[in-house]
């Protein structure tokens, strides 16, 4: 993979896309808000390649990234918790820590009704659909992760994980529905406003934790695996739940 | 909070029905000409001040705490337009376990209206850190030695066994934007009689420490992942001892982070909760905003 210049056309890509996306907007009474649509697409970080190394010292190189994603649903609550330092490049927003069943959602904003499997190291940004919805801040988001269509799982990467002599071919697989509520997003839709939303996600954050010597397997095909129940696979999950490998911007 | 005591819910009741009487009497807005005074309290409820029991824990525990000791300051009194009513500059140090409420500021001629942006930080001990109650003295050095802003002592009990812990966190968090609990009005701020007296209190919940979930409103007491983290088994429950407990280790419907990033151990975790004590008018809370 080519790395930064591989980034950089990207985000050409992603600029010349949204500018030739017309925004449509009507009044919507006195309230302020207006009607608005706007496309949104997904991707990986700017700065993410393909090899990496964890928590616990495993040098990972990915061969496959893929995820589920859709619906989400944007609302003006504050974000359920703190801002990613993943994010800190971004608009600064609002840190908060949530409190057990405290979160607000606020007003609904916009929806993405579309689902689509989205592939993290497709060197062209993924569209995921239209957003519909009224102008304001959107400051936290619902994002759902759920095998649709042909796809049997939410989550899907493979790759090969390299520490001292050890090499382990893994695939991680989830089949569940995931929610993930309470995203920090701090976007201003704007009347008029020219581009679209990128949501990022960061497939780095979902083996952060992941020990891979003592995966499961090998599978038919070879690969070692996230048996379920054992400690790998709950650190693996709970990386998919983690709100840093997810964030937006405005492009 | 579960599994409150009828005294204690009766307390809590009853500040927020006075309140509402004296409001009644003055603006119902955020406008108003008068001025009155407004006592800010902490309290630490019979959680902190007696003990958890058992019937609270999921898996049987209970929980006595020695110390309880927090660092309240920069107290803020304003409105929604950035008018400021009051404020309180400077920390002090409270042991929550001796009895309470506890008076931390009287702000008097202050202006006789709603002030919908309350807000006060949790922030490390400094030099210029006073008592705030009847704080032992080298309690007190304890907290500005360390720079902590939080710190716990107690002990946790199953049965016939027991283990200590000592926890000192040194994180700052502003909780701001405070608003009773829906089943009190939900109103959000405080608003000060024409003439009178406003009481508001910062309630801090001494059993969010054992919650099992950083978000779900199902979150449960639990003690078991934390007690057995003794790994060398000298009865003191240490955060280092906590931060050796990847939160992997544990069953995959326990400890759910919610999404939480850098949550990654037990030590982690009770960090994030520890920044959730806070809370307003009994059951009422504010936004908890991470500053470090």
């Amino acid at each position: 993979m080519p790395g930064a210049n591989r980034y950089r056309s990207h985000n050409l890509v992603l600029l010349s896309f949204f500018s030739l996306t017309c925004l449509f907007q009507t009044s919507c009474g006195d309230t302020g808000e207006q009607r608005t649509s706007f496309k949104m697409a997904v991707s990986a970080p700017d700065d993410m390649g393909t090899d990496f190394e964890n928590d616990l010292g495993w040098k990972v190189v990915l061969d496959s990234a893929s995820v589920v994603i859709g619906p989400i649903y944007f609302f003006s609550g504050e974000p359920l918790f703190s801002m990613s330092r993943l994010l800190d490049w971004l608009d600064p927003i609002p840190t908060a820590f949530a409190h057990p069943g405290h979160y607000v959602a606020g007003e609904a904003l916009g929806q993405v009704l579309d689902q689509a499997r989205i592939d993290l190291l497709s060197e062209m940004p993924q569209v995921l659909g239209t957003a519909t919805g009224v102008t304001g801040l959107y400051n936290s988001a619902r994002v759902y992760l759920k095998p649709a269509g042909d796809d049997t799982y939410s989550v899907l990467v493979t790759g090969t994980a390299t520490k001292d002599q050890d090499h382990v071919s893994f695939k991680g697989e989830l089949d569940v529905e995931i929610k993930l509520e309470g995203l920090p997003c701090g976007i201003h839709v704007e009347p008029g406003k020219a581009g679209g939303m990128v949501m990022f996600v960061d497939p780095r954050i979902w083996l952060k934790r992941v020990d891979f010597s003592t995966l499961a397997g090998p599978d038919q095909d070879g690969y070692m695996f996230f048996e379920k129940g054992t400690s790998n696979h709950s650190a693996f999950s709970r990386g998919v739940d983690n709100a840093g490998a997810f964030s937006f911007s405005w492009k | 909070m579960k599994g409150k005591s009828f005294s204690k819910m009766t307390w809590v009741a009853g500040v927020p029905a006075l309140l509402m009487i004296f409001s009644a009497c003055g603006d119902s807005g955020t406008g108003g000409t008068g001025s009155g005074e407004l006592q800010v309290t902490t309290w630490g409820e019979d959680y902190i001040e007696n003990n958890i029991p058992a019937s609270a824990f999921e898996d049987g525990y209970s929980v006595k705490y020695a110390k309880f000791m927090i660092v309240l300051g920069n107290i803020k009194i304003a409105d929604h337009s950035g008018d400021v009513g009051a404020t309180m500059s400077g920390q002090k140090v409270f042991d929550m376990t001796l009895k309470g409420p506890h008076q931390v500021q009287d702000f008097k001629n202050i202006g006789a209206k709603r002030w919908d942006r309350v807000s006060i930080e949790v922030k490390p001990a400094g030099a210029d850190t006073q008592a705030g109650n009847d704080i032992d003295a080298k309690d007190l050095a304890l907290m500005k030695d360390n720079g902590y802003s939080f710190y716990v002592q107690g002990e946790m009990t199953k049965g016939q066994s027991s283990k200590t812990f000592s926890w000192g966190f040194s994180l700052s968090t502003e909780y701001k934007e405070c608003q009773r609990a829906p089943e009190d009005g939900g109103e959000v701020g405080v608003s000060v009689p024409d003439g009178g007296t406003a009481v508001l209190q910062f309630t801090i919940h001494g059993d969010h420490l054992f919650y099992d979930d950083l978000a779900s409103p199902d979150a449960v007491l639990r003690g078991d992942a934390i007690f057995s983290s003794d790994k060398d088994q000298d009865g003191k429950i240490t955060m280092d001892e906590l931060d050796s407990v990847d939160l992997s280790s544990l069953p995959e419907n326990e400890y759910g982070t919610g999404g939480a990033p850098d949550v990654y151990t037990l030590a982690d975790f009770v960090k994030a909760l520890s920044r959730t004590v806070v809370h307003f008018q009994g059951e009422g809370h504010c936004h908890s905003h991470v500053e470090d």
